[in-house]
């Protein structure tokens, strides 16, 4: 539901002339769904990616889930949802490494900005695309994860021009 | 009396491929201004390198200026390592007009199984998409590239061109700039060209090198054929994934799904083994035909998903070709 929802929001905001050029809009529109589950450890680590199709063209991310728990039965909140961690996150592009701070495509924000969130933000056709996070460590020595879940649409060239630019995030470290 | 019933004498020889002169009507009817019409060969030989850690340099040839008008119909090459064939590619362009056959993408060229038949092989030529009209005089470049970075090599490729010289002695006379197809539309000799767009059966690896192609066991992914500035009739698929090599996944269940963005219809609802949709050197018809030819609209991009449900193998450098025809007006 979550997906038609997006997908029939996306076609509205191009403001199509005509039912035929909607459906054109929404045939040209791809739901990808993608994420990791990652060990909660203190380290930068990858917790969504995506290589985005050369021809794609666009990624528009619109929906980002993500929290963290632990499967350890004699754990503190095991089976239970806890939200992420507040450690910094940001989306980057890592076709040459995960360290490569020039290719990130959003600023340097605790991780609810980006983890836990509705999301507006445009990527390009031909990258490897991936959410980092800069983790401290986890709060005991048990096993914990964090599973994020994006929801996102390759679009076309089409569509990305009609619906614009991506979203600004902002932290000002009060 | 059906004429192809009867005695070959000598006063009419069938062609060899289909059993009986089956031009397209572009290439009939451009065939049709010339009363002398002669088979022709084209051969030439290239050594693609290849051995290193880096992609070598494209080897570039081109064909002589020619006498005649030709119609160039099919292709046919011989590799001395056939190991080589998953390999090997080429991008060719016509000079005088700077049009290249291979869609603009990253890979950016033909597999060389894609567009000529390999002599080892059940089909020994390939017919391309649609006859290419080479005016006298004129040349085509061939650019010859090992695009992944494969340790094997240098290889010797001998191919050949095959055509029709088209001879017209009459005073005065001019090569037809249109012709007239059988709906009775006139359009430009040169407006219907073999188009052909090699994508990844897969994604690239996490830290992204070229040619770095695969499809891990049980992942999915997406591809899309670079949209183009006209229409593109889109008729058959070849692909270099081998059916018969053990260190592949099983083929049948690699599974692969097309779509035409744009367009409303999924040409399958579900995922479709890819020996179903996809032919390679191995088979009797090495690009797989269509059911009919699909028309990808200016600007539309067609989908291919491709899913990998074997657990023993994952993929590694499969690439597809699709080929067609380009309908642009120049």
């Amino acid at each position: 539901m979550l997906q038609l929802n997006h997908k029939k929001r996306i076609v509205d905001a191009c403001y199509p002339s005509s039912q035929w050029e909607a459906l054109a809009l929404w045939h040209d529109i791809t739901p990808v769904k993608f994420g990791e589950v990652t060990d909660w450890g203190a380290t930068t680590v990858v917790l969504a990616q995506y290589q985005i199709p050369e021809d794609a063209a666009y990624m528009l991310i619109l929906r980002t889930e993500c929290y963290a728990t632990t499967f350890v039965a004699a754990a503190p909140g095991f089976g239970q949802f806890s939200p992420p961690p507040n450690n910094f996150s940001y989306w980057q592009y890592t076709d040459v490494s995960t360290a490569t701070n020039s290719y990130r495509i959003t600023n340097r924000v605790p991780l609810h900005l980006l983890g836990d969130t509705d999301e507006f933000l445009f990527a390009k056709g031909d990258h490897n695309l991936s959410l980092i996070a800069e983790l401290t460590g986890a709060p005991d020595g048990n096993a914990r994860v964090i599973v994020t879940t994006v929801y996102a649409y390759l679009v076309g060239a089409l569509v990305a021009g009609r619906i614009g630019d991506s979203e600004s995030t902002y932290f000002a470290n009060v | 009396m059906n004429p192809q019933s009867n005695i070959l004498t000598g006063d009419w020889v069938g062609a060899a491929w289909n059993a009986s002169p089956r031009l397209t009507p572009y290439a009939q009817a451009i065939a049709d201004n010339y009363p002398i019409q002669i088979p022709l060969f084209i051969t030439k030989r290239v050594v693609v390198s290849g051995i290193g850690s880096s992609n070598p340099l494209p080897i570039v040839q081109t064909t002589s200026p020619f006498l005649y008008d030709s119609l160039l119909i099919g292709m046919s090459a011989s590799l001395s390592s056939e190991a080589d064939l998953d390999h090997i590619a080429i991008q060719i362009t016509h000079l005088e007009t700077g049009i290249p056959w291979a869609a603009p993408n990253s890979i950016g060229c033909i597999m060389i199984g894609a567009i000529a038949g390999i002599d080892i092989n059940v089909m020994p030529i390939l017919k391309l998409p649609e006859a290419f009209f080479l005016p006298a005089r004129t040349r085509l470049k061939m650019e010859w590239l090992r695009p992944f970075n494969a340790d094997t090599g240098p290889t010797t490729v001998i191919y050949t061109f095959l055509g029709i010289q088209l001879i017209n002695h009459t005073t005065g006379f001019q090569p037809p700039t249109q012709v007239t197809m059988p709906n009775g539309q006139a359009i430009k000799v040169g407006s219907r060209l073999p188009w052909f767009a090699s994508v990844p059966f897969g994604r690239q690896a996490t830290l992204r090198q070229f040619g770095g192609f695969g499809l891990p066991i049980g992942q999915q992914a997406l591809q899309f054929l670079p949209p183009v500035d006209c229409d593109v009739e889109i008729h058959d698929i070849y692909t270099n994934i081998e059916t018969s090599a053990d260190s592949v996944p099983d083929p049948t269940l690699l599974t692969t799904k097309l779509t035409d963005m744009r367009s409303e219809g999924d040409w399958t609802p579900g995922l479709t083994p890819v020996t179903a949709v996809f032919g390679n050197e191995t088979q009797g018809y090495p690009a797989l035909p269509f059911t009919e030819p699909h028309i990808m609209r200016m600007g539309h991009r067609t989908r291919m998903t491709a899913q990998n449900n074997d657990t023993g193998f994952g993929l590694s450098g499969g690439v597809v070709t699709f080929r067609g025809v380009r309908r642009c007006e120049y």
